[in-house]
């Protein structure tokens, strides 16, 4: 276990440091967001006086040094285009996020995982086939292509459902309406999110039922009489559970990236589109602390699946016997 | 009694679907009882509209936007002395008719009666004065360069103000009366750095009352303003970035307008729209292909003329835009300005193009179709664009095939925005260099002799967009000898007009087209909408009563 988390860590220092030359290696200056509309217009004395009041022009290992202080003493700064403290403009963002991307993740692990492990159980039966097939057929589609498919229907056509926002930004909901209205809101961006994901799930849970049902343990359960519902649900589904986990708990990496698109289409207030807005203006402070909390946010997610494999499955417990 | 549970299975999974069924139902229901379109809500009139803003412009203050939609949008809270009307023309705005301009030089204005803060402040002559100060002391790009062109500003009385510039400038109206937004002195007296001053206070027609960042604005009507109360009452702006999204929101009735455009192959969708009317104003942003003048074979002036016969400049306007824009010229500025010189239109002519080239020893060797230069090597060059902008990419592909007709070949590269501008302008430093053979661009309000001379003069001092490195005697000659004695707006379209001559003798760059700014406003919601030469239809004018 000490190996492990040593492990992690080296992880998390090359993260960390990955995360300071990596957006400074990329072509391209934040000069645009840091002296306004018309850069050109400055004298390059001028220009050089911008990126000196921001440290810019310090040496790499001194802008580094610096780097590392505010990150381990949570002085992240102000954003260089938005103008406000970081820590403030990631929290305001998360919220939307995690609910937009957490319940994407569950419905989709929850749905692909089902529908992957009923599909198996009816191999080479009627049903086999048609989920497969659509599936397949929807989880090619790209997520951007479904999201204006599922705005034209039901945003456009039928009016169900808003196109942008997480929520009616001049109502003055409360109460149950205002979670109604942010469920409405929710609505179209969760389907996209499920039907973008669900492929990663159905293929794993499908093969892996498979797998488990052509073990001699489970053969043998049936032989030795052991009801249908026991052997599906205490032999199979649970054996199948494990790489869904691995999958699920990788993804949860993803969750605070993965819906980039999906948030930039329905304007989704989340930090997908606040990533996506700092790499577009090279706005490093931002980049570097909104990286590094998907980058760590990976690594505990896999450091915890680590440590609950050996409950989910004693045969991979690491350092016995 | 082994049907018992089989039964109460089918009994049990028959109320999970009814259940089911009516929860869905109900919540179908109920989100869709949610609706809410504040454009809808209004009592008496108009009460609030809904614009898609298409970027978060931080505060919208004069020291915060970040881009030209941020412009468009500042203005409606600040005003300025003098504007642009929607026939391109500049009027006094916040001053008296009868103002003076000496020599281009020394101007004096009047102050009109009832100007006021959205505070509650009246706009004195030191509040203009400090509005002219204060930007010169910022790091902000383009307000600092024009006040710094100011040499002394004095408050002769409450109303009066009288500005003298270090240099004659028949330009100063457009490019600094009607740019410079009027602050409010005791918002950022003694605040050193304009940036981190939060509060937005402007005497323009409208109020900033609410921002949250990443996500809305909403302007409150300025009810006490000098020209009248505005005639929406609210401003809803969400923050949309998406242009699918703001297409699908127009069209589902949830925008009343944005300050984004269309492209030309949506028109005929929104026409089709109840209710949607697609606003077609003149454009003054080129549409441009950069040359780097600084690589061979760019840098000989035959070979540049050789590409401007060699690109169908008018077939890629129409076959991109339709008749929604204009084509370019061999002069770079608009032909239907008043100081467009005649005669400059391209000419696609590939017979003259491969003409100039085998003059030029470039001759095709290899039976690929390619011409070989002196040394052997292929005429291939790569043309840069930016991912995500389809007309440029599709401008790129019809460019190639037309070149490939003249025996050279194009590598189209597609970068981000500012992967491309590293390339082409380096730190937005002219002087730094550049590093690409041809490039698409567009550069914003493309119609001054301003313009003109930062995109051509080899001085880079004042030469700040010259990315294609273009040097050349007879231009910088020009503008030497002639600028300093322009004092009259006829003076300068006679400089204007010998400069355009130059320009398309030496073809430092290609001008494809002017694309008209197509904008989709819901005329059911509201009808005031104005849509004016180079102007958004989200402008003063569209929300003035008078």
């Amino acid at each position: 276990m000490r190996k492990r988390l040593v492990h992690y860590l080296i992880i998390l220092a090359v993260i960390v440091v990955m995360n300071f030359f990596l957006p400074r290696m990329m072509p391209g200056s934040p000069l645009k967001s840091l002296a306004g509309e018309n850069p050109g217009d400055l004298t390059a004395a001028e220009k050089m006086g911008i990126l000196e009041a921001y440290h810019l022009n310090d040496p790499l290992p001194v802008q580094f040094v610096s780097y590392l202080k505010d990150l381990f003493t949570f002085r992240w700064g102000d954003s260089y285009v938005k103008r406000q403290p970081i820590a403030s403009l990631i929290a305001s963002r998360a919220g939307w996020t995690l609910l937009l991307a957490g319940s994407g993740m569950v419905l989709s692990a929850v749905i692909g995982t089902g529908l992957g492990a009923w599909s198996a159980f009816g191999r080479k039966k009627k049903r086999d086939m048609p989920v497969l097939l659509t599936t397949t057929v929807i989880s090619s589609m790209p997520p951007f292509w479904i999201a204006v498919l599922l705005l034209a229907v039901f945003g456009v056509r039928l009016k169900w459902f808003p196109i942008y926002g997480a929520y009616s930004m001049w109502g003055a909901y409360t109460g149950i309406a205002k979670i109604l209205d942010t469920c409405r809101h929710l609505f179209l961006p969760l389907v996209t999110l499920v039907l973008a994901s669900l492929m990663s799930f159905f293929t794993t849970s499908r093969y892996a039922t498979l797998k488990i049902l052509e073990e001699d343990y489970v053969k043998m359960a049936r032989l030795r009489g052991i009801s249908g519902k026991r052997v599906v649900f205490c032999y199979v589904i649970r054996n199948t559970l494990i790489p869904v986990f691995t999958l699920f708990m990788m993804d949860i990496g993803y969750l605070l990236s993965g819906s980039v698109v999906i948030e930039t289409v329905f304007s989704y207030p989340g930090l997908g589109t606040l990533m996506r807005e700092a790499v577009m203006a090279r706005d490093y402070p931002l980049m570097q602390y909104t990286f590094l909390l998907s980058s760590v946010l990976t690594v505990a997610a896999l450091f915890l699946a680590d440590v609950l494999y050996s409950r989910l499955d004693p045969r991979m417990e690491v350092g016995r016997g | 009694m082994k049907r018992k549970p089989v039964k109460r299975k089918r009994e049990g999974s028959g109320g999970i679907r009814r259940i089911t069924g009516l929860f869905l139902a109900t919540a179908v229901l109920l989100l869709s009882a949610c609706s809410q379109n504040p454009t809808e809500s209004g009592d008496e009139g108009l009460s609030a509209l809904t614009i898609a803003i298409t970027s978060d412009e931080n505060t919208l203050s004069p020291f915060t936007y970040v881009s030209g939609t941020g412009l468009t949008v500042n203005r409606l809270i600040y005003d300025t002395l003098f504007t642009v009307d929607l026939e391109n023309r500049v009027i006094p705005w916040m001053v008296e008719e009868d103002y003076t301009a000496e020599d281009s030089r020394i101007f004096t204005f009047t102050l009109r009666d009832g100007l006021r803060f959205h505070d509650g402040d009246p706009v004195t002559a030191e509040d203009v004065k400090f509005s002219y100060e204060y930007p010169a002391k910022q790091n902000v790009s383009g307000q600092r360069k024009i006040c710094n062109q100011i040499e002394k500003i004095e408050a002769l009385d409450e109303k009066t103000v009288r500005f003298t510039l270090k240099e004659t400038n028949v330009n100063f109206m457009r490019d600094g009366f009607a740019y410079i937004r009027i602050l409010n002195d005791a918002t950022f007296e003694g605040r050193e750095d304009g940036r981190a001053v939060t509060e937005t206070v402007g005497s323009g027609m409208y109020r900033l009352a609410e921002y949250k960042t990443g996500e809305y604005y909403r302007l409150e009507a300025a009810e006490d303003y000098f020209r009248g109360t505005p005639g929406v009452k609210s401003i809803y702006m969400p923050i949309l970035s998406d242009s699918t999204a703001i297409q699908q929101a127009l069209l589902a009735g949830e925008l009343a307008a944005s300050t984004g455009s269309v492209g030309a192959e949506m028109q005929e969708t929104f026409e089709a729209a109840d209710d949607l009317t697609v606003f077609s104003n003149a454009g003054y942003t080129p549409l441009i292909v950069n040359i780097n003048n600084d690589r061979y074979p760019f840098d000989r002036k035959e070979f540049r003329q050789a590409l401007g016969y060699a690109v169908d400049v008018n077939g890629i306007c129409e076959i991109l835009f339709g008749g929604y824009a204009l084509p370019g010229t061999k002069g770079a500025v608009r032909s239907d300005l008043s100081y467009a010189m005649e005669g400059l239109a391209y000419e696609y002519s590939p017979e003259k193009a491969v003409e100039i080239l085998e003059g030029l020893g470039y001759t095709e060797k290899n039976g690929d179709g390619v011409r070989l230069d002196e040394d052997g090597k292929p005429l291939r060059f790569t043309i840069l664009t930016y991912s995500g902008n389809a007309i440029r990419s599709r401008a790129c592909e019809l460019m190639k095939e037309q070149l490939k007709k003249a025996g050279i070949e194009l590598d189209i590269r597609s970068l981000d925005m500012d992967t491309a501008d590293a390339y082409i302008w380096p730190d937005f430093e002219v002087a730094n260099g550049r590093d690409y053979d041809l490039s698409i661009w567009g550069w914003s309000t493309a119609n001054s002799l301003t313009y003109l001379i930062s995109l051509c003069s080899s001085d880079f001092e004042i030469g700040t967009y010259n990315v294609c490195g273009y040097a050349s005697e007879a231009f910088d000659g020009l503008v030497e000898e002639r600028l300093s004695s322009v004092r009259t707006e006829a003076d300068m379209e006679e400089l204007l007009r010998e400069l355009q001559a130059v320009i398309a003798e030496e073809v430092p760059l290609l001008t494809i087209a002017y694309p008209d700014t197509l904008q989709v406003c819901n005329t059911a919601m509201y009808d005031g909408w104005k849509a004016g030469k180079g102007a958004n239809v989200v402008n003063i004018f569209s929300f003035l009563r008078e």
